[in-house]
């Protein structure tokens, strides 16, 4: 008796095991089955419909923020259009964000720079300037420079006026890049021109900047010209934005 | 001609344009009031360039009279529009960081 008992142990200990097995192999089977093979579809599906539904809320969101922040009620949806986002665009496929950023004209710097190197360019041509054109008999005796105002004597006043010219260029630099940085990345409608008025500004602060440093005529002859020409383009861009947000004629 | 008479000439132009231009920045603030800071930062850059071309005007009409005190005011509103300039280009970039959700 005892040794049947040991032989149905035994049989019962092999039969055990290989049931336990057999369950962990199907359970693995069937998990392997749902993640990989021809069931592969309704998951990819859900994610394609989450991701959809997503992009859905941002571009909502976006609408309604731009709406609140650049229009009050009842403005034209012509700039809005612009912040939706293209179905083929190049680099926004892949992420959710849906403004359409505008590629620059050329490949290796970036749109929001080129504002930076005409400035860089242009104040290099100034301390250039400085060099070319030494002070003429007339600038010597006229003496309206930072360091000798009236008649050689030091002027507190022309003074004050370098530093003001300096913190005006550098405020206009400063918008100018951020106005690159937004505006045009993005080609909003007329901002372009908005951009050029407060380039020929910087210029104009410069000229001031030049006329006060370097003794000589050209300095204060560039920024007298300057102004006309970045004021009449500001007013134009002002005009251009106003007419595009309002519709108005 | 005379660089002083094309000078004189010029500052009326810069006159006209500025005038335009505070108008339609005025008009353009109109439309947008209270929709961002922007707008009145921006706005209130194009009024301190309008009042120093004001006061370049002024200073070509009455020659040496208010010499000082023109300058001065040049000087301020000059200033005036260096921290507008600034501060509006913070907000630019604030407005893009709230519409983009960044």
């Amino acid at each position: 008796m005892p040794v049947k008992k040991n032989k149905t142990r035994k049989k019962l200990a092999q039969k055990n095991p290989k049931k336990k097995s057999i369950s962990v192999s199907n359970v693995t089977k069937k998990k392997a089955k749902k993640s990989v093979g021809p069931k592969k579809k309704p998951g990819n599906q859900i994610i394609k419909t989450e991701k959809k539904k997503r992009v859905k809320r941002v571009e909502q969101v976006n609408r309604k923020n731009v709406e609140k922040i650049l229009y009050q009620e009842d403005k034209p949806m012509d700039i809005i259009e612009k912040f939706v986002p293209a179905q083929d665009s190049q680099s926004n496929n892949d992420t959710i964000f849906p403004m359409v950023i505008s590629g620059s004209s050329i490949s290796f710097v970036s749109k929001r720079n080129h504002i930076t190197i005409i400035s860089l360019l242009f104040i290099f041509a100034f301390f250039m300037g400085g060099y070319i054109y030494p002070a003429s008999l007339d600038d010597v005796v006229s003496n309206n420079v930072i360091w000798a105002g009236n008649d050689g004597q030091y002027d507190r006043g022309l003074f004050g006026q370098f530093y003001a010219s300096i913190a005006f260029t550098m405020g206009v630099f400063l918008l100018g890049y951020y106005v690159n940085a937004t505006f045009i990345k993005y080609n909003i409608k007329d901002w372009n021109y908005f951009s050029i008025g407060v380039l020929l500004m910087f210029l104009f602060g410069l000229g001031r900047i030049g006329e006060l440093v370097f003794d000589h005529n050209i300095f204060e002859g560039f920024k007298n010209i300057v102004l006309p020409f970045a004021l009449i383009v500001l007013t134009f861009a002002i005009y251009r934005i106003f007419k595009n947000m309002t519709g108005a004629m | 001609m005379d660089m002083n008479t094309i000078y004189n000439l010029f500052s009326i132009i810069n006159l006209v344009a500025a005038v335009l231009c505070v108008y339609y920045a005025k008009k353009l603030y109109d439309s947008t009031k209270g929709a961002a800071d922007f707008w009145l930062f921006l706005s209130a850059f194009i009024f301190s360039l309008g009042a120093y071309i004001f006061f370049d005007f002024v200073e070509k009409l009455f020659g040496l009279v208010f010499e000082s005190a023109i300058k001065a005011a040049q000087d301020m509103s000059i200033s005036f529009a260096a921290i507008f300039a600034l501060v509006s280009a913070i907000y630019i970039k604030k407005m893009f960081d709230e519409m983009t959700g960044e």
